[in-house]
């Protein structure tokens, strides 16, 4: 069965079952905004950019751990401002900056590579009603392609001086916002519409339980992974705490 | 609902993420412009709401459509999730309760869900209060004011900020639904 | 297979039918194309046959629907899943999964068969059509053609008996177009039932059993087949409809050369990203008067040079000269203007007379100009109307009719004409044509043969990335033209 073969040549390290990700996904999320301390979030940090290297997301884990290294720096800079009150508001937003980036970080963790397929065929294993997979499947289908449709948009408001610069957003701001916004929806009810045609007009809507073409099964070695990483991330905690009782 | 209706929302989630991100970037840089965020995207998502509403006018919609933002904020914070889909939830019931036909309604389940995310963002501050101070020992006591500030005061005039925001941008949404999509036959 | 009897229909917001009483009978195994101007109707009858008139597009339908001997007036869409299979015009919004083999897997998922069964037809798929190269890839990364060939795979996965196409070769370039007849071709002779609306009707030439011509939602004409390929293109063209045998179309435009260089692109270069073609050295120059159609495949970067030309994109080296002066992209972008080829990112107010004054001020001058534009554009009547609510053919008018208000000296146009009639494309050429008239220099990016020839003063030649060859429209380069557009797509 030639379809089958092609589909196993698959790292085995990206064939992990998106239930995981999702469970490895609320773990970190958690785990990063309840940490006590910069240290258990480096050490988040960290598992974070082991993950992505796992997967051999190379230029993922470079661009996250600038970024993340950024932070980090920032933190350590502020320390050094004089005036209180600069040091404070400035470490809030660096505060929030690095627990929220998470939802970026870990969103594009999932994404990269993320066949939709596999995850409608996980959320159908877990019984979810019908209505959201399909919603949810269209989001994340349709995500990638809007801003390709919002940038022709910006471009003809550009030639006919209607663009969407500084001069206009604060001089006439609604009548902007409504240039830019009025062809957008048009578009995308339009794609809506055809979309469902299209989708209705292949059974979409018919009763019978839907079926996958790909094999979606806990395996033993997603059992492991997740739980080599739940392991490190409650590690990081675990000696943190011991650290604080017994240290400073 | 069919497939029809939930590709639209499907899009219409769409749209109102893209403003979000579009908007709440620059706005909610830092975490005082996080609480008006909400406030200044309302005024835009008034219009999509709107829509929505209009289009697929049937039960389970305003469900639909928080739940999945629940489910996306997974991402961010489980706790935030949870205030979101209790949320979509209570929209659901007063989108069954009162006329789904008449605009008061729509501008009812609209704030409701805009002022449940803007609790999801700032409820979880409130109540894992003492984590955070622990956190930063260093500057606690600076923290503890500034911090004491969001939670105070500034959280109910957010609170105000954006409902006025969601009022702003469903009137808005209407006036655009009139003008633009009933005459070019969206609706 | 298909038959209708006395249908009519009218659909939910409008004045007028839009099918009055149709009577057809459609036999199993035949290739049948419906012809007709925008809006004639043929549209909706391709509807009636996968049952999305009612059901999806609301109306008063009157008379019957036969699909395969049953009464359809009792059927909703989804039971005719696997009988009817429906590819529709845009390849971008007709895919539901991000993956191809995920989408060519779609239709048998739904209707719940097991893995197996699955797999098994996916193969069949695959092999029947001969896309196995184009498995295990995402679908943002397909040209349109291989879109449209996934989608074609996709439907016929669950063998339906009757295939049901609307436009299908409007988005695709020569090639690709090519490459759908053949498909259509090996599936006429695996006994498939197809009906197909069309413009383009040159590439079903030879495999056509019946042509049915509808007019004002009835139907005007019959032909079949044989005699439809004896027709002369001006018998065609008498018809309304495009020619048929392209290869005997020929240039008409004739060269208004007043000498004068209007714009010079020296050593441009751009390059962003790995999916566009870079563009490299392109170097050429046109004059005032000149319609300069720019040709080349899908994705060679036709659309990316006339970006930059309109300054919505900086190139990173070369120049650019108008009238002899440098100019930058700032300067560009205020003094050109770019018709792109959806007209829906171009329209942006609530009624047709205000989107001709957007962006300028209003007097009397201008007024006296819109009203003319509109006219030769035929549309005078629709000056309140919200232009979303007007069709596609309408909607390009009015883009077109935008960019001659904005009165610059070079307009670049986005294939200008696809999903045009005859008499729609003929409007557009004689437009370019009074453009150049008046001393505009035009840039038209087109797979639009018949359109080329009627309108182009010169070719530009787009091939990988650089400039291959840039010539005079005239009776002894038109071979060379065809050439080039129906060579055979180069395998990636």
């Amino acid at each position: 069965m030639g379809i089958e073969i092609e589909t196993k040549q698959e790292d085995i390290y990206t064939a992990l079952d998106p239930r995981m990700k999702l469970i490895l996904l609320i773990l970190f999320t958690t785990a990063t905004y309840i940490s006590r301390s910069t240290w258990v979030l480096l050490w988040d940090y960290l598992l974070i950019i082991g993950l992505y290297l796992v997967r051999h997301l190379w230029k993922g884990a470079w661009k996250t751990g600038i970024l993340f290294g950024s932070f980090l720096v920032l933190e350590l800079l502020i320390g050094y401002i004089p005036h209180e009150g600069t040091k404070a508001a400035l470490g809030l937003i660096i505060f929030f900056l690095e627990r929220t980036s998470i939802f970026f970080v870990m969103g594009n963790w999932m994404a990269t590579k993320l066949r939709i397929s596999d995850f409608v065929a996980a959320l159908q294993n877990m019984h979810f009603p019908k209505g959201v997979i399909i919603t949810l499947a269209v989001v994340f289908r349709y995500l990638p392609t809007v801003s390709d449709e919002f940038r022709s948009i910006k471009n003809t408001m550009k030639l006919r001086g209607i663009g969407l610069n500084f001069k206009n957003i604060i001089l006439h701001p609604i009548q902007t916002g409504e240039y830019a916004i009025v062809p957008l929806i048009i578009r995308s009810m339009k794609i809506a519409d055809e979309l469902a045609a299209s989708a209705m007009t292949r059974g979409l809507d018919l009763e019978t339980k839907r079926t996958s073409y790909r094999k979606i099964r806990l395996r033993v070695k997603d059992f492991m992974a997740a739980g080599i990483v739940i392991i490190a991330v409650a590690g990081g905690f675990v000696v943190d705490t011991i650290l604080r009782k017994g240290g400073v | 609902m069919n497939v029809r209706d939930y590709i639209t929302t499907a899009i219409m989630f769409v749209l109102m993420f893209i403003v979000f991100s579009a908007v709440g970037t620059p706005v909610g840089m830092t975490v005082v412009g996080n609480l008006f965020v909400f406030a200044v995207c309302a005024i835009l998502w008034g219009t999509i709401y709107l829509l929505l509403y209009t289009k697929v006018n049937k039960k389970g919609v305003c469900l639909l459509f928080g739940m999945i933002l629940a489910v996306l904020m997974l991402m961010n914070f489980w706790a935030m999730s949870l205030v979101l889909a209790i949320g979509a939830i209570i929209a659901e019931v007063v989108w069954r309760k009162l006329n789904r036909q008449k605009f008061s309604t729509m501008l009812i389940c609209f704030t409701i869900q805009t002022v449940f995310w803007y609790l999801a963002m700032t409820l979880p501050l409130i109540f894992l209060k003492d984590l955070y101070l622990d956190a930063v020992p260093a500057y606690a006591e600076l923290y503890g004011a500034v911090y004491n500030l969001i939670v105070g005061p500034v959280f109910f005039v957010g609170l105000a900020v954006t409902i006025l925001g969601c009022v702003i941008g469903a009137f808005l949404g209407r006036v655009l639904l009139k003008k633009h999509f009933l005459k070019a036959g969206i609706v | 297979m298909i038959r209708m009897e006395d249908v009519s229909f009218r659909y939910s917001n409008s004045k007028g039918d839009a099918l009055k009483h149709i009577n057809l009978h459609i036999h199993q195994g035949e290739f049948v194309v419906l012809l007709g101007s925008s809006g004639c109707g043929k549209t909706t009858i391709t509807r009636l046959i996968n049952r999305l008139v009612p059901e999806f597009f609301e109306g008063e339908l009157e008379g019957n629907v036969y699909i395969d001997g049953r009464d359809t007036s009792d059927m909703d869409i989804q039971d005719l899943t696997g009988i009817v299979g429906s590819v529709f015009q845009d390849p971008r919004s007709q895919f539901f999964a991000t993956d191809t083999t995920a989408e060519i897997a779609f239709s048998c998922e739904n209707v719940g068969l097991s893995r197996e069964e699955l797999c098994r037809r996916m193969e069949m798929a695959v092999n029947d059509l001969q896309i196995r190269r184009l498995l295990e890839r995402s679908i943002f990364e397909l040209s349109s053609g291989e879109k449209q060939s996934i989608a074609i795979a996709s439907v016929y996965a669950l063998s339906p008996k009757i295939l049901v196409l609307d436009e299908p070769s409007a988005n695709l370039d020569s090639a690709a177009t090519q490459h759908l007849m053949e498909i259509l071709d090996s599936l006429k002779k695996q006994g498939y039932t197809i009906v197909i609306s069309e413009h383009r009707v040159h590439y079903l030439r030879d495999i056509a059993d019946r042509v049915i011509l509808i007019e004002n939602g009835k139907i005007k004409k019959e032909i079949s087949g044989k005699d439809f390929r004896n027709l002369s293109n001006e018998e065609a063209n008498a018809m309304g409809l495009r020619s048929i045998n392209l290869l005997s179309v020929l240039p008409q435009g004739s060269c208004c050369h007043t000498g004068e260089k209007q714009i010079e692109l020296k050593d441009i270069s751009y390059y962003y990203g790995k999916s566009n073609g870079p563009l490299r050295n392109i170097t050429f120059s046109a004059g005032k008067g000149d319609i300069v159609g720019i040709i080349g495949s899908n994705g060679v970067g036709k659309s990316t040079l006339l970006e930059i030309i309109c300054g919505l994109k900086k190139e990173i080296s070369g120049s650019f000269l108008m009238s002899g002066k440098p100019v930058n992209q700032k300067i560009r972008n205020r003094d050109t203007f770019f018709v792109m080829q959806d007209s829906d990112y171009q329209l942006f107010t609530e009624s047709v007379e205000k989107e001709l004054y957007l962006g300028n001020i209003e007097n009397d001058f201008l007024r006296e100009k819109g009203m003319s534009l509109l006219n030769r554009m035929g549309l005078s009547d629709y000056l309140q109307r919200h232009p979303a609510s007007l069709s596609g053919g309408q909607k390009q008018r009015l883009c077109i009719a935008v960019a001659c208000m904005k009165n610059t000296d070079m307009i670049c146009f986005d294939e200008p004409t696809s999903g045009l009639d005859y008499t729609s494309m003929k409007n557009v050429s004689s437009l370019l044509y009074e453009l150049s008239q008046d001393g505009k220099t035009l840039f038209v990016t087109s797979h639009d043969y018949e359109f080329l020839m009627s309108t182009c003063t010169h070719i530009c030649y787009l091939h990988a990335g650089k400039v291959e060859d840039y010539f005079e429209v005239s009776r002894k380069t038109a071979p060379k033209i065809y050439q080039i557009l129906f060579q055979k797509e180069e395998k990636r």
